[in-house]
Order: C-alpha cells, then sequence, then structure tokens
C-alpha cells in the first residue's frame, strides 16, 4: 500500500484533469462541428464546463455529508442495501463501458498512426496490463503517477500550441459570435462529456477525508476550468489549422493538427509521433482512473478478493474487443453518453436527496 | 525467490525481443516524389513513384565521375492508385514508403477526367501521407518533368518543392497548396487554384496555376504566370517581389521598385442584395533599379509621380485577374467567399448557396497605396 493517505489541493486539481482530459481531446472537434457546425464551437466547451460545474456541487455536497466513504459504500448507507447494490451495479456498468470505450479508441489511435500491423488484442491487452500493474497497489499509486506524468502531459500540449502557431490561419476562426446561440449552447450535450472524471471525488475519498465544501469547491471549479481551457485553446487551434468543414471528416482531427506541423530538418519535422506519446499519457490516466473504480466497485459489491482486478480485466478486453470496427465504436458513443448521465449525475442527483431528505450523514 | 527468477525471465522473454522483424533504413524503398497522369490509351490512371536509389546518392570522394540519376521512377497504371502502389512491388524490391514525399505532380489530364476529391482520396485516407505534402498541376505530362535531371537538386521531385520557396522573392510564384489545404478547400466548397510545374528548354519551371472548379472538382483553365502576381495580392501573400514601371508611366525610366511587404485588407457592403467589395492594398517598397538619370532622390517631391504609377500598375493586375474569375470562368477561385462569410455572417448564411450566381456580378474597388521609403546608398544624377 501507498504511504499516500491525504491528498492535498494540488494533487486534487491533478487528478481531475488527468482523468478528464483523455479521448475527448482527440475525437470532440469532430463531434461538436458536426453539431455546432460554425467557427464558434469552442464556446459550446465553456457552456459546458458551465453544466460540470454545477453537477459538481452535488458531488461535493455527497463528499462533505460521507466524509471518506467512496460512492460505493454511500449508496448502502444512504439507500438501504438492495437499492445500494443495484446503484453500485449500474455504477460499475458504466465504469466498465466507460473503460472500454477510452481503451478501445486508444487502440485504434495507436493501430492506426503508430503499430500499423500489430493485433489490437495485444496493443490493448499490454496498455491494459500496465493500468493493473498500477492499480494492484491502490488509489495512492494512482495519485503518484498522476501527479509524475502530469507535467510531461501539460509540457506536450504547450509545446503543440506553439508549434501550431505557423500553421494557424486566425481567418478560418472568424467570424466570432455570430451562430444562433441557441445551437451553440446545444453544443454543451457533447461538450459536459469530455468532463467525465469528476466523479472520482466520490471514489477517490478515501485519501480525501479532512476537506471543507468550500475547498473542494474550489479544486473541482479550478480543475474544470483549467480543463476548458485546454480544449478551447486546442479547438481555436483546430478551426484554425484545419477549418471547421475538415474537422467534420477527419477521424482523430487533433492527431492531424499535430500532423500539419512541420518544420524542415528541424527535431521536430514529425511532431505527431511526440504528441502521440504525450497524448497516450493522459488516456491511460482516464483509462486507469476509471479501471480502478471498476476494481473498487466490485469488491465493494461482493466478498472483496485480490482476484477482481484480473476479473475487471478480463471484463474490459471482452467489452473492449466486442465491436468490429471503429464505425460500430463511435455509433455506440450516444448510448455511452446516456449511460454516462444516468450515473454521473441522476444515480449522485438521487442520493443526495434521498440523504437531504432522511436527514442523515455519516457523521451522525 | 525462484518463482520471482522464474517470473522475471518469462516476461523478459517478451519484452527483450526486440528487433525480430527490424527493417534497414536501406531496405526501404523511399520515395520522395510521385505523379499522378491520365493514360488516354488504355483509359486508366498513371502513377510515377520517384525512388531514392541510395547507392548513386554522389558522395565527396565519387563526385569526380559522372554517375548516373540517384533515383529510379516508375510508372505504371491501373484503375486505383493503391492497386499501383502494391503493384510497383512487381518492379521494385524495395517496398514504397511514402513517409519523406516531397512533391505530388498532377497533370490537368487527370483533373478534367477525374474529380480531384476523388483523386485525393487515398492521400488524406491513408496515415503514411502527410498533410503537408505540397500538390503541383502541370499540362504536359507528368513523366517527362519527373524525369527532367534538376541543375541544382539531386531530384527532381525536391526540385519542384524547392522553387515554391521562392514565393518571398517573386510575385508570380504561387505559394504552396499542401494536400491538406487542398482537402480542406474541397470540403469547403471552395474553388482554388494548383501552383502550375511547366518544362521550359529542358528545365523545371514554376508557371501560374491550375483553376480545379468547386462543383465538377474538375480542372477547368490555367492562370498565366504573368497573372499570378495580381492572385497574390487578392490572396494576401505578398511578401516580396518587385514593380515595373516602364517609360510610358513615369517620365524617366524604366524603373524597378523591390517589395519590402504588402497587405491587402477588404471591405465588404452589402446594400440591398447587392454585395460589394473593396481591396485596400497598402504596399511598402523600395527603389531597387532606376534607369532614369535625372532624378533627384535628396528633393523632397520625387516620389509621388513614381507612386502613383505603381498604384496604377497593381490596380490594373488585381482588375485583371478579378475579371478573369469574373467574366472569363465565372468562379471563384479566388476565396473572395471567405471576406463575405467574415464580414457579411449574415448575409452569407441567406445566401451562400447562390454564390456561385452572386460572384461574377459583384461590384469590386481596387484602392492601392505604395509608398517608397527608401532609395539605396547611392544615386546618379548626371542631369545637372
Amino acid at each position: 500500500m501507498s504511504d499516500l493517505k491525504q491528498l492535498t489541493m494540488l494533487q486534487l486539481i491533478i487528478v481531475f484533469i488527468s482523468s478528464m482530459i483523455g479521448i475527448g481531446i482527440i475525437l470532440m472537434p469532430r463531434d461538436l462541428a458536426n453539431t455546432v457546425d460554425s467557427q464558434d464551437l469552442w464556446l459550446s466547451i465553456i457552456f459546458g464546463a458551465l453544466a460540470v460545474s454545477v453537477v459538481s456541487c452535488i458531488y461535493v455536497a455527497l463528499a462533505v455529508r460521507y466524509p471518506g466513504l467512496t460512492f460505493f459504500e454511500m449508496t448502502s448507507a444512504i439507500m438501504g442495501r438492495f437499492v445500494g447494490f443495484l446503484f453500485n451495479f449500474f455504477f460499475v456498468v458504466y465504469s466498465l463501458i466507460v473503460a472500454a470505450y477510452i481503451l478501445r479508441v486508444t487502440g485504434g489511435i495507436i493501430k492506426n498512426y503508430l503499430l500499423d500491423t500489430t493485433p489490437l488484442y495485444i496493443v490493448v491487452g499490454s496498455f491494459m496490463l500496465v493500468s493493473m500493474y498500477l492499480i494492484y497497489n491502490g488509489a495512492g499509486d494512482i495519485v503518484r503517477f498522476f501527479q509524475l506524468y502530469f507535467p510531461i502531459m501539460m509540457v506536450m500540449f504547450i509545446v503543440l500550441c506553439l508549434l501550431s502557431i505557423k500553421n494557424l490561419d486566425f481567418n478560418n476562426v472568424r467570424p466570432v459570435f455570430q451562430n444562433n446561440i441557441w445551437v451553440t449552447i446545444s453544443g454543451a450535450q457533447i461538450t459536459f462529456f469530455s468532463f467525465l472524471g469528476m466523479e472520482f471525488l466520490l471514489i477517490f475519498s478515501k485519501l480525501i477525508k479532512k476537506k471543507k465544501a468550500k475547498n473542494l469547491l474550489i479544486t473541482m471549479w479550478t480543475s474544470i476550468g483549467l480543463t476548458a481551457l485546454i480544449y478551447v485553446v486546442f479547438h481555436i487551434i483546430s478551426i484554425g489549422v484545419l477549418g471547421v468543414e475538415e474537422l467534420k471528416e477527419i477521424t482523430f482531427p487533433t492527431i492531424e493538427m499535430a500532423k500539419s506541423i512541420e518544420f524542415q530538418g528541424f527535431f521536430f519535422e514529425r511532431f505527431e509521433l511526440i504528441f502521440l506519446f504525450g497524448w497516450l499519457t493522459t488516456a491511460f490516466t482516464s483509462f486507469t482512473a476509471y479501471m480502478y473504480t471498476l476494481t473498487l466497485g466490485l469488491k465493494n459489491m461482493f466478498t472483496p478478493t485480490r482476484w477482481f482486478l484480473p476479473v475487471a480485466g478480463i471484463l474490459i478486453l471482452a467489452l473492449t474487443l466486442y465491436p468490429e470496427g471503429l464505425t460500430e465504436v463511435f455509433h455506440y458513443s450516444t448510448y455511452i453518453q446516456l449511460i454516462s448521465v444516468a450515473a454521473i449525475v441522476i444515480l449522485p442527483a438521487l442520493l443526495l436527496i434521498v440523504s437531504l431528505v432522511r436527514g442523515n450523514t455519516y457523521a451522525t | 525467490m525462484p518463482r520471482k527468477v522464474f517470473f522475471t525471465s518469462w516476461i523478459l522473454l517478451f519484452v527483450l525481443t526486440g528487433c525480430w522483424d527490424i527493417k534497414e533504413i536501406e531496405d526501404v524503398g523511399i520515395v520522395t516524389g510521385m505523379g499522378l497522369d491520365f493514360n488516354e490509351e488504355t483509359d486508366e490512371l498513371t502513377m510515377i513513384n520517384q525512388y531514392v536509389v541510395p547507392a548513386r546518392i554522389p558522395t565527396q570522394q565519387s563526385s569526380s565521375q559522372h554517375q548516373s540519376d540517384p533515383y529510379q521512377n516508375i510508372s505504371q497504371s491501373g484503375k486505383t492508385f493503391f492497386e499501383i502502389i502494391r503493384n510497383n512491388s512487381l518492379e521494385s524490391n524495395r517496398p514504397p514508403n511514402y513517409t519523406h514525399l516531397k512533391s505530388i505532380l498532377a497533370s490537368t489530364a487527370l483533373f478534367e477526367k477525374e474529380r480531384a476529391d476523388q483523386v485525393i482520396d487515398l492521400f488524406i485516407r491513408d496515415h503514411e501521407f502527410r498533410r503537408t505534402t505540397p500538390v503541383y498541376l502541370t499540362r504536359g505530362p507528368v513523366l517527362d518533368i519527373l524525369n527532367t535531371e534538376p541543375a541544382k537538386e539531386l531530384f527532381p521531385s525536391i526540385q519542384i518543392k524547392s522553387l515554391s520557396e521562392n514565393f518571398q522573392k517573386n510575385n508570380q510564384n504561387p505559394t504552396n497548396l499542401s494536400i491538406g489545404d487542398m482537402s480542406q478547400l474541397i470540403s469547403e466548397d471552395k474553388s482554388f487554384l494548383i501552383p502550375g510545374i511547366t518544362l521550359n528548354e529542358g528545365n523545371i519551371k514554376s508557371s501560374g496555376a491550375g483553376i480545379i472548379e468547386a462543383e465538377s472538382s474538375n480542372y477547368v483553365g490555367w492562370i498565366d504566370v504573368e497573372d499570378m502576381e495580381g492572385v497574390r495580392y487578392i490572396h494576401n501573400t505578398v511578401q516580396g517581389g518587385f514593380i515595373y514601371l516602364d517609360e510610358e508611366m513615369v517620365q524617366e525610366g524604366p524603373i524597378i521598385l523591390e517589395i519590402k511587404g504588402s497587405k491587402t485588407k477588404f471591405q465588404t457592403k452589402v446594400t440591398g442584395d447587392e454585395p460589394e467589395m473593396t481591396l485596400q492594398i497598402a504596399t511598402s517598397t523600395v527603389l531597387a533599379e532606376d534607369w532614369g538619370t535625372g532624378r533627384d532622390v535628396y528633393k523632397a517631391g520625387w516620389k509621388k509621380e513614381i507612386e502613383e504609377a505603381s498604384n496604377n500598375v497593381i490596380q490594373g493586375k488585381v482588375e485583371r485577374v478579378l475579371k478573369i474569375a469574373q467574366q472569363e470562368y465565372r468562379i471563384d477561385f479566388l476565396d473572395i467567399s471567405k471576406w463575405i462569410q467574415i464580414h457579411e455572417p449574415k448575409y452569407w448564411k441567406e445566401h451562400e448557396k447562390e454564390w456561385n450566381e452572386i460572384f461574377p456580378d459583384m461590384n469590386f474597388n481596387v484602392e492601392v497605396t505604395t509608398e517608397i521609403t527608401d532609395f539605396g546608398t547611392q544615386n546618379f544624377n548626371t542631369e545637372e
């Protein structure tokens, strides 16, 4: 077990940002361009962030009322054993599906750009083995890992932004604020899901015992704000380099944007490979967080044993290899979004309401 | 303990297998240039791959004796490009690798027969091709150009690309169009220009540009090298070059002004349903060459006449290109629509579909202001 017992605010911010930024940063530009269809699409991210900030209040309220309890323990404390089990089951299914989705898209990207001829199950399997090794030692080590790689991720993003400036055509981003505002706001239904990850406040709660509501809110809003900032910058660059019409058609827009960076004879002549390594870490961190949730959930629902980690691995692997191609994967994403809303908005909201009605807290 | 050792060595067995499918760089057929053409006889596509032959690249030791060309062009015909690439392995022992592709040269004949969006599909779909590879167009046979021995570069395909790097020095050089830009313009439903290349007495020469029309995605016409200057002003890509003023335009002449920088501003106005555009071109120049003898640059007022003449020259060039676009081809290959979209978003949303009918009858005003900032290190004034 790790020696990490209590997270600082900074560590918490790092956990949130690392788990929020994942495959969303690669896939979101295309979905957003198709929905909003305007140069203003980056505005939708801000609306999405606002929506998420509101939802995050539910988590903070729960975390304050039940300090030290994870989501899985909370459910039975609030709803009773049977309903709690159902809630846990649903949340476990949600983590399983999201973990498999992240893994499959990551595998697709690795196969497309890096390991052309390696079979998918090797790519996906080895990715997961590393993650399992990290989870084996518990939440403390996961946080340490996030902390270790966070600067690398940030440097990679900043370098990508700086190198893209040469290709940036601001005329592609213009005109600003001319789109129908309701269409832009409706884009929030897509951007909302790229902020998935703030629910880990209720998962890493063993490490967040002594925190005040105000501090937690500031922490969450800072992480959401920083993530939104990164997203907005990336989207403006993506539009500036590729144009909105082109974004609609590119499978992995952000990677193509990195691919259009070229400095002849310079070390960065092919920058997208370096960027991919940096990005893979972010995908790895979000995947690890979800797999940890899955393992934790399984342990809470049944008699805890060590064997739930491999079980979680097998479940994820099976679900990852189930879709035939990326077309099916992207097709499922609509259903995944529905499940996500149920799992991370409706369930915690219900918990909070029932808890308020019954007036019980962990402290009493 | 033995279990741990066993486990570790078992893992190592998988991790340290390393390079079992290693490919030596010498054994990879690096392709620097690609030619796309249409074979009229067989009614098939033709693709030329320019392979590097590393052994024939002259080194410092052996540079004295003449060697044969360090490249090999393999030209094949087929129904699709992918098929041709794979059929290359019937002729070449080295599998082609396109990660270092420097230029793609297509013929107008190909774009007359096939749609541009269909032609470039493979090059934007396959991850081995880069979005930054520039595309060029030629009116002659592609193979002839790729077979020309370049003067300063080793490979014709690299020579083609290097020419376009002169765009800061000469206004008549078209700026590069990468395959990514091309894909962007196609998905935005815009007509556009592809930089042109011709063979001139055995030399590769940059010359004008070919027009691809949006709707048919076909080649429809050619912009001559003289008209490229106007295009560059409208595209707002002028960074250098010169303005030639002959004796008819200035009293003492001819005069050459070197362009130090230029900026084009677009102002739009919509009156009723009629859009109108004003192009404000501000050019900063210096006196580069003066064949007139009686000019006193130390006396105020010498600039005025030259600046006015230069204004007229630039205005004439820009208006000529606009006339070609509006009257001859009746399509907007100059990306004028972008400025309407930026400045008049409401109008653009309503009339986006009818742009092809609106553009030919649009009113353009061209306003040029040239300023001469410098005259050089010495000035002959013999008529005193």
